[in-house]
């Protein structure tokens, strides 16, 4: 692994969302052992939405294997901004599944780091520093609310396949367009 | 009337720029690039980009133009670029810094956690038998009895590598793919769990850590043909 940036992260507020108790302990005390002073913990939905509207977390840690709904429908609501919570926020999808259709479907909920299971210390805060150091700008289109999934660099290695989905606010061709004209538009 | 495209920029300071066009294959690839661009300045200067393509039933770019802003053309798609959050705002450089020493200390937790690992794995283990036991008596709710199997199937795969027993997330992980393939359960398919299950008991009995060697590979391959069989059913 690439030698990972020394952050202080002692102020940032996570909510860490797992129905399984031991390993939502041990996230817990890694992101201890890290230094972060507020660290929220919910077994269930219904909790982190609580959580998520009483302390505006900066990051979620989240399971994709949930009671009652998923981790993905979970991370869809959050970008729609329901229940108050911010759409916004940073959410770490941490998961078992490795099949490439599970994993695009995290992306296209919205997620911004994709952590697959087993965890470790390295690889916990390698996805941290990411959400720091990489923030993506954020779209909401017709068919998709979250940060910027055609990046460079792509944390979900699932290809770079145009989607139909994209055309909400992705690109249809080049044609011979000037930067002026689009520099214009924006007011730049 | 003829059909004009027409796209709208508004910023948050509040102003709105529009352009039009009349033929309808050049819209979108200016939508195209200034949504590229409109990614790249709010990543770069922050604020908020918000773009729409309209289609106005009127003969000429003024009057469509016109339209859009009497909220009389057909919105044909949208997006909205925001600067995200800025988390390092409250991240610093210096003091309780997350360096080597720290990242060693925080595995450390997870290490010593190792015990814990096997009476855990046990509990799922049994959760997995009684599964299987309910599974090969009639009439039983094969559905909730497979969401149970899949829920111990799961949190082993999950936790096995962590503790560094990757050999048993291996295993988790072709048990949840064989379940989560499996649409009604055959006696084979009883069966097939059966082998993931007793191959899992064997890896927590002789304590088999990391990949398990040759051994391991051999499982290995032996429940790849398992499930490829399930798969392509």
């Amino acid at each position: 692994m690439a030698e990972l940036p020394t952050f202080n992260i002692e102020n940032l507020r996570f909510l860490i969302v797992d129905g399984d108790e031991n390993m939502r302990n041990v996230v817990v005390n890694i992101l201890q052992t890290f230094g972060v002073r507020e660290r929220f913990e919910a077994s269930n939905v219904e909790e982190a939405f609580k959580i998520l509207k009483d302390y505006k977390p900066d990051i979620i840690v989240c399971e994709w294997e949930l009671d009652n709904i998923s981790g993905v429908d979970f991370t869809k609501k959050i970008r729609k901004g329901e229940d108050y919570s911010d759409p916004m926020v940073a959410i770490i999808f941490l998961t078992a599944h490795t099949y490439k259709w599970q994993i695009e479907n995290a992306r296209d909920a919205g997620i911004t780091e994709y952590l697959s299971k087993p965890i470790s210390a390295d690889t916990l805060y390698s996805r941290i520093c990411s959400v720091i150091e990489n923030p993506r700008p954020f779209i909401e289109g017709d068919t998709f609310i979250g940060p910027d999934r055609r990046r460079q660099h792509d944390p979900f290695k699932v290809g770079n396949a145009r989607r139909e989905s994209d055309k909400s606010g992705g690109e249809d061709g080049d044609g011979e367009i000037s930067d002026d004209e689009i520099n214009a538009m924006l007011g730049m | 009337m003829n059909a004009v495209f027409v796209i709208k920029v508004a910023r948050k300071d509040n102003t709105e720029k529009y352009k039009t066009f009349e033929d309808s294959s050049k819209a979108g690839p200016f939508w195209a690039r200034l949504f590229k661009r409109a990614m790249e300045v709010t990543g770069q200067n922050g604020g908020e980009i918000k773009t729409e393509m309209f289609d106005a039933d009127e003969t000429d770019a003024e009057a469509a133009e016109k339209a859009v802003i009497a909220g009389k053309a057909e919105k044909v798609k949208s997006s909205k670029v925001s600067s995200p959050p800025n988390l390092k705002n409250k991240v610093r450089l210096f003091g309780n810094v997350v360096d080597a020493k720290v990242l060693k200390k925080a595995q450390k937790v997870i290490d010593d956690r190792k015990d814990d690992f096997i009476l855990w794995a046990n509990e799922d283990l049994d959760r997995l038998f009684k599964c299987l036991e309910i599974l090969k008596k009639a009439g039983a709710d094969k559905k909730s009895v497979l969401d149970r199997a899949f829920k111990s199937a799961y949190q082993i795969t999950c936790r096995g590598g962590a503790f560094g027993y990757d050999l048993i997330t291996r295993i988790g992980d072709h048990l949840c793919k064989v379940i989560l393939a499996l649409d009604d359960v055959s006696s084979s398919d009883i069966k097939a769990m059966q082998v993931h299950v007793n191959a899992m008991r064997v890896v927590i009995v002789q304590k088999l850590e990391g990949d398990g060697g040759a051994l391991g590979k051999e499982v290995i391959k032996g429940l790849d043909d398992v499930l490829m069989k399930i798969e392509k059913r």
